[in-house]
């Protein structure tokens, strides 16, 4: 790939499937994977390649009905759909973990009508008590052992922590990146992050790293004279996985200059510290240091007796902290149809934000190519309530 | 000279009448006892992990559950619903939360905390706690964390783990499992001891912890009877022996006597040949969750000799278990709720099936139970117990020469159930279970 | 000066002329047709006819509606929802909240302080629209504009229990073989659509004054529906179909008046354009 930077990203994101068989020809193993509390680093360090699984918007849905039923998360129903089709066959095996209701009952279905060479399921704890991490840790060491059962090799601690040295780097620079958006206008549209973003995630690590190294300098020297800044919005919410979304977002008349979305910044914000057990370590970040609507976040000490504010302050601390340093005009709350944790999880992001008064709208969409047109309508809508 | 009530296909079962009055007798002994003074808890359905330890503190505890199931019968939901769209909360979010979310909405802002006059069987109160549970779906905690807007009640969510079918039988990780759900439930306990400002009685727990699990046993008994052939009881019968079971309901001492008199009447039963249903033609299996506002609509199913064997695993009581070495009353809620979750793990594991809860059990039943065919109900709005339902259907037909029939519906959206077009397919679906029948001799299976 | 507003909709397309003063001095309503593309320089020409302005003189133009994208000589666009919203304050100052239900959508409008705050559209489903009652309309072989005055006349109006337009044909159809008078099922069905406009305006707030416009809000009995519904009184604007392209002309006056305070205008050339077609 002749391409660098911002355009390599495009490239790979239009051509995931050739990387990943370019990969598989040089004998290495691709493990797929969905939720954001599998420890990437357990992967890398058997040697094997973490490869996030990404549904198909415009692929239509005819082979899931077998196993789920139509009022369901279209992200999951069509990744079953994809299973049942084949097009999950060239895959090493599969790391799975209990990310919410729809994935894990769609991971069990999937696994159980179509053989993968090696899969596993880690669970996770919706609570992040003492207790829940000690669990989650357990449901880590289970899977680091079978995954280097299924590589034939035992992972030492040096190698998990040259693992860890080498995701917490990618964190630092995609972190590096999003604050390159604090700036008016922001240095690269929320399009172009959502597809650096995925083409990490579909690449080793180190060639993420020196993927994202290449964009950071592409946009310190991009000229950014003159360009006016546009609306600064905040896309918070359930499975953005095709950059055509944003793209009609943006050309609605906003810049999303921040995100709270499993395709954007949750995976990055936390790094894992490399003191002590360092599977531990791993756990916690991956557990307490992801924030997804499933995990519950309790207010933590203090009276028995439920503040509301306060509990909402708690949960969504790391969204103000976005709408404060990335100076905020309106949040955009969307989510696919039939998304529960974020269908329950948005009216409590909105309290908060009719609480600290920035202006938030909620868009549903279907996953389909045919939820542009609406959303186009509904976010021009909502920008010129801001104008 | 009046027309003659004609009688129910469905035999009459005298053991299943003081079980099914525990429900109504126990929301009016909770009704008197809050009237009295005591606090209410709402607590979601836990299956006996948070149960016995509220039973022990001597707590008044509400199901939101099956409150709205209520609403949604007597025909009050439709105002909840419409608070619930209000609020901005989703339509397709879970139709009990929806309820819960407009009554209480109602409760709080409109009444000041008193219960509203249309409220059936005397409301429910504002509570002093939220008992959330993360068994089964994320709905059940998600709900009450969002109750936080009308409530100050705190919220404490039980863990239990829903592991891997293969995964659980790696080394280290039953105990884990284990040790998780134990330690929730002793933070459970700690939290209501510092909310109430008292100590659990731990000898009461002890107590509470050892009846329940002989209640369940010996309901676990009673449904294995219905492997008979006729089966002496229907799935009619069971819903409405189950809550007692599932809620904990009135004294467990007591329970366990209710049970063992159905279960004797059972065996009577099978002495006599007699079952459930006046010729017993075919013999059905159910998932998941029932019609509860139509069950009137299995009586015509019952003239035409289906009778319902088996049903809503979600509702069974556990494979038993032998506990009696575990010392800590905790720690057996802990293992013997992760008995309810996991108890199926072996037979699916062995099967090469990852659905080793919900789904895969129903492949187990259906060969146990002699099953002709499958009745699938899915619920629009309730994800949780309609996912499993497609690869149930596939397995059972692929694998075991049982074929299903479906029939939507919705937890509390009544016009989406239409049992006419059950009825219209009844006799096709005849045909078909005549057939695999067929099939099933030919392919050397026992029935 | 004169200020122009085009609302091209999936079944009607209208336009909207109005001075600096605001008054409104030309209106056309037309079907919209297969030929949408092409049909909004037509509309625009026939508006500037009627009372004989010249192209030059319009000042401004905004155009709106599922159409607005391919109007290659509009200043700019801006969506039915700000536009709609503008169009019922200048009838109704007082308005609250507002539902304006069409032939393939329908939209709910808080508005507060003068402005559009908050908005919910259901562009999806046919049973909460006019689509509905065109449905019914056809399967009874009554004209649209009939239905209002009948469903008056409803002694005991039928319930239309099915989500979806489809299973709800067959209902109509079961309940007028059981012998339902017209007027009964006509009075179901307004009850059904007003019932579903309703609840998805609910999440607004429904705040008075309530306006109803919208095509459909010529219909009589489907008002008197959405009232009972909501236990409120509605208002309606004389003419409900032009709230959207009133709403773009008034936006194209404010629009214009806010580029000129910061002195920079675009505005596209004034010439008459067939729309290219596009993909």
């Amino acid at each position: 790939m002749a391409n660098r930077g911002l355009a390599r990203a495009r490239e790979i994101m239009g051509a995931r499937q050739e990387r990943v068989d370019a990969l598989q020809k040089e004998g290495k193993k691709i493990i797929g994977y969905m939720a954001l509390h599998v420890p990437l680093e357990i992967i890398d360090a058997v040697g094997m390649v973490p490869y996030r699984l990404l549904g198909d918007i415009r692929e239509p849905v005819t082979e899931a009905d077998r196993g789920l039923p139509a009022a369901f998360c279209p992200y999951m129903r069509s990744m079953l759909d994809l299973t049942l089709k084949g097009k999950l066959d060239f895959l090493d095996g599969l790391a799975l973990a209990h990310y919410c209701d729809a994935q894990e009952k769609t991971v069990r279905i999937m696994t159980s009508m179509v053989d993968f060479p090696f899969s596993h399921f880690i669970d996770v704890p919706t609570t992040v008590h003492d207790y829940s991490l000690d669990f989650f840790t357990t449901q880590v060491e289970d899977f680091k052992k079978t995954l280097e059962q299924y590589a034939g090799t035992t992972v030492s601690d040096d190698r998990l922590r040259q693992a860890i040295d080498v995701r917490n780097e990618q964190r630092a620079l995609v972190r590096e990146l999003y604050d390159r958006k604090k700036s008016t206008p922001p240095a690269l549209s929320g399009r172009e992050t959502l597809e650096v973003i995925l083409s990490i995630q579909s690449l080793p690590a180190e060639e993420g790293n020196a993927l994202l190294r290449e964009v950071l300098d592409e946009v310190e020297d991009r000229d950014q004279q003159g360009a006016e800044g546009k609306v600064r919005v905040l896309v918070w919410g359930s499975i953005i996985d095709d950059p055509a979304y944003l793209e009609v977002i943006e050309s609605s008349g906003a810049d999303v200059v921040i995100d709270d979305l499993d395709g954007g910044t949750r995976p990055y914000t936390t790094d894992v510290e490399t003191t002590g057990d360092l599977v531990r370590q791993l756990s916690k970040k991956y557990l307490v240091g992801t924030s997804t609507p499933r995990t519950v976040v309790d207010a933590g000490e203090g009276p028995p007796k439920k503040d509301n504010i306060r509990d909402l302050a708690a949960r969504f601390k790391h969204v103000k902290r976005f709408i404060d340093d990335w100076n905020v005009d309106g949040v955009l709350l969307q989510s696919v149809r039939y998304c529960d944790p974020h269908g329950y999880e948005l009216v409590d992001v909105m309290d908060y934000m009719r609480h600290l008064e920035v202006p938030a709208i909620y868009v549903e969409h279907n996953y389909s190519e045919g939820a542009f047109a609406p959303l186009r309508t509904r976010v021009e809508a909502f920008i010129e309530t801001l104008e | 000279m009046g027309a003659e009530k004609k009688p129910s296909a469905i035999n009459k079962l005298k053991a299943m009448y003081p079980l099914r009055a525990n429900v109504d007798e126990s929301y009016q002994k909770s009704q008197e006892a809050i009237a009295a003074g005591e606090p209410a808890v709402w607590s979601m359905v836990n299956w006996w992990q948070g149960g016995p330890v509220m039973k022990a503190f001597g707590l008044e505890v509400m199901h939101p559950e099956n409150y709205a199931a209520i609403c949604a019968a007597d025909g009050v939901a439709q105002k909840y619903l419409q608070e619930s769209d209000a609020a901005g909360f989703p339509s397709h979010l879970c139709g009990y939360a929806r309820t819960n979310y407009g009554y209480t909405h109602r409760l709080m802002r409109e009444m000041g905390g008193q219960v509203p006059e249309e409220a059936p069987l005397g409301g429910m109160p504002p509570p002093i706690l939220l008992v959330a549970s993360n068994i089964l779906c994320d709905a059940r905690f998600k709900w009450f964390q969002g109750l936080g807007r009308y409530l100050d009640a705190p919220v404490f969510t039980l863990e239990m783990p829903t592991p891997g079918v293969k995964e659980f039988f790696h080394e280290g990780v039953y105990e884990s499992c284990v040790k998780i759900a134990t330690e929730s439930t002793r933070e459970f306990i700690r939290f209501v001891e510092k909310l109430l400002g008292k100590k659990i009685d731990m000898d009461r727990l002890a107590e509470i912890v050892d009846d329940m699990i002989e209640m369940n046993r010996v309901w676990y008994e009673v449904n294995e009877l219905r492997k008979a052939i006729p089966s002496p009881m229907h799935s009619r019968h069971f819903w409405s022996c189950m809550p007692t079971s599932l809620y904990l309901l009135g004294d467990c001492k007591e329970a366990i006597g209710q049970y063992q008199d159905l279960r004797d009447e059972l065996s009577a039963a099978i002495a006599n040949n007699a079952g459930a249903v006046r010729e017993e033609k075919y013999r059905m299996g159910f998932a998941e969750l029932p019609p509860w506002h139509s069950l009137k609509f299995f009586d015509a199913l019952a003239e035409r000799g289906w009778n319902f064997v088996v049903e809503s695993w979600a509702y069974h009581p556990p494979i038993p278990i032998d506990l009696s070495h575990v010392s800590d009353p905790v720690e057996k809620i802990a293992r013997y709720t992760l008995q309810f979750q996991t108890g199926y793990y072996q037979f699916a594991k062995d099967a090469d099936s990852d659905l080793g809860y919900m789904g895969y059990p129903y492949v187990r039943w259906a060969k146990e139970f002699k099953v002709d065919g499958m009745f699938m109900h899915p619920l629009v709005t309730c994800r949780s117990s309609s996912t499993h339902l497609g690869y149930v259907r596939e397995t059972l037909e692929r694998d075991l020469g049982v074929p299903s029939v479906w029939l939507e519906g919705d937890t509390v959206d009544f016009t989406l159930f239409d049992p006419e077009d059950a009825l219209r397919k009844a006799e096709a679906f005849e045909d078909s279970m005549e057939h695999y029948r067929e099939e099933r001799e030919k392919a050397g299976f026992d029935w | 000066m004169y200020f122009v507003g085009l609302d091209i909709g999936s079944t009607m397309t209208k336009a909207v002329m109005v001075d600096d003063t605001r008054e409104i001095v030309s209106t056309v309503v037309q079907q919209t047709g297969p030929e949408h593309r092409r049909l909004a320089n037509k509309v625009i020409e026939q508006l500037l006819a009627e009372v004989s302005v010249p192209i030059e003189e319009v000042t401004f133009l905004v155009a709106t509606g599922y159409g607005r994208i391919n109007v290659p000589f509009a200043d700019t666009q801006t969506t039915e929802l700000t536009c709609h919203a503008k169009g019922v304050m200048y009838f109704f100052p007082s308005v609250g909240t507002a539902i304006d239900v069409g032939g393939q959508d329908a939209k709910g409008l808080r508005i507060r302080d003068g402005r559009l705050e908050n908005f919910v559209m259901n562009d999806k489903c046919a049973a909460g629209t006019g689509r509905f009652l065109e449905v019914l309309a056809d399967a009874l072989a009554v004209r649209l504009d009939d239905l209002g005055p009948l469903s008056l006349k409803a002694k005991d109006p039928v319930t239309v229990a099915s989500i979806c337009t489809i299973f709800a044909q067959q209902e109509i159809v079961s309940h007028l073989s059981a012998g339902a008078p017209i007027e009964d099922v006509i009075a179901g069905v307004h009850d059904a659509v007003a019932g579903r406009c309703v609840r998805m305006t609910r999440a607004l707030g429904i705040v008075p004054d309530v306006v109803l416009t919208g095509g459909v809000a010529k219909n009589i009995g489907f008002v008197r529906a959405v009232e009972e519904r909501l236990g409120e009184p509605v208002r309606v604007p004389e003419d409900s179909l032009i709230t959207g392209a009133l709403g773009a002309a008034l936006d194209a006056r404010d629009r214009y008046h806010r580029a000129t305070a910061k002195g920079e205008v675009k505005r596209k050339e004034r010439k008459l354009t067939e729309a290219k077609f596009y993909e």
